[in-house]
């Protein structure tokens, strides 16, 4: 509990405090009517403002009701064309599908072809192999063809030979002795064993 | 001008100066009062008992008095700064 002093005290503060709050009410009071004016001259101008943004707004709506009915359009065309892209979009699909199908076909085709023309290939080598080895044998054909050639001139004069030795033979059988004769006869078949033996040999050769 | 007045409080005569004489015929007319009243309420007690009881009367009145005043006060300022507050600021 405070004593008589305090409360004066506090009571002579309290009534200082209230006076200043007076004296600033009245200064606001003093400027109040000042600031009324101003307030409804701002008040007056807000309403032309108003009328103004109304006006706007007016506008404004008949724009966007304008807008949005050629939102509708273009809404409307914009659905017909997605339903013309789906149809083209089901369309590629099914060509995508044909597409592929033909590709798997074509890939096939080429494995074939490719194999085809390995074959094609090998076939040309062997060919080309055979075509070395026929000549290889004409040749060789050839050289025993001239050997044959050879042959056939070297029995010829053998045979030539032979008939000579066989007239000197006979010319001179009753000159030679028993051991001459027998000697001759032997050498007379080992030319013919060698003519016989060539022949053979070259009738090998020709099958 | 302070002038020179007789005043009767509980049969006794005192002779005082003041600015305000009606002020203080009126206060001196509710003290009589009060001391009167007491003195019907203790029957026998002196007159210095009844002045000093009733004197403690009128300061825990005054106490009670200058509370209140000073409660009132803050709140008045209170609201005057809150309405200032309110018009310059645009808020409470």
């Amino acid at each position: 509990m405070i004593d008589s002093k305090q409360r004066e005290a506090e009571l002579l503060k309290a009534r200082e405090r209230l006076a200043r709050a007076f004296a600033r009410l009245e200064t606001i009071i003093g400027v109040m009517p000042e600031r009324i004016r101003l307030l409804e001259s701002t008040r007056d101008k807000s309403a032309n403002r108003i009328k103004e943004i109304e006006a706007l707004l007016e506008r404004e709506k008949a724009i966007t009701e304008q807008r949005q009915s050629l939102s509708d359009g273009a809404t409307e065309e914009a659905n017909l064309i997605a339903s013309k892209l789906e149809k083209a979009e089901k369309q590629i699909a099914e060509r995508d599908i044909k597409n592929a199908e033909l590709e798997k076909n074509l890939e096939h085709r080429s494995n074939e072809l490719l194999a085809y023309e390995k074959f094609h290939v090998e076939s040309l080598e062997r060919e080309e192999k055979m075509l070395s080895v026929i000549a290889r044998l004409e040749e060789e054909n050839s050289g025993i063809e001239r050997s044959l050639e050879m042959m056939k001139e070297e029995r010829e004069s053998l045979q030539k030979q032979l008939s000579e030795v066989s007239e000197k033979d006979n010319s001179f059988a009753l000159t030679f002795t028993q051991d001459e004769r027998l000697g001759l006869l032997k050498t007379v078949d080992a030319l013919i064993e060698r003519v016989d033996a060539i022949a053979g040999n070259n009738g090998e050769l020709t099958k | 001008m302070s002038e020179s007045i007789k005043l009767t409080i509980l049969g006794s005569e005192y002779s005082l100066r003041t600015n305000d004489e009606e002020l203080l015929r009126e206060l001196a007319s509710e003290l009589d009062s009060e001391l009167k009243d007491l003195q019907q309420k203790l029957p026998g007690k002196p007159p210095t008992t009844l002045a000093v009881l009733t004197a403690l009367n009128i300061s825990e009145q005054q106490a009670h008095t200058q509370m209140n005043e000073l409660r009132e006060i803050e709140r008045l300022a209170d609201e005057i700064e809150d309405l200032c507050n309110t018009i310059e600021f645009g808020k409470s």
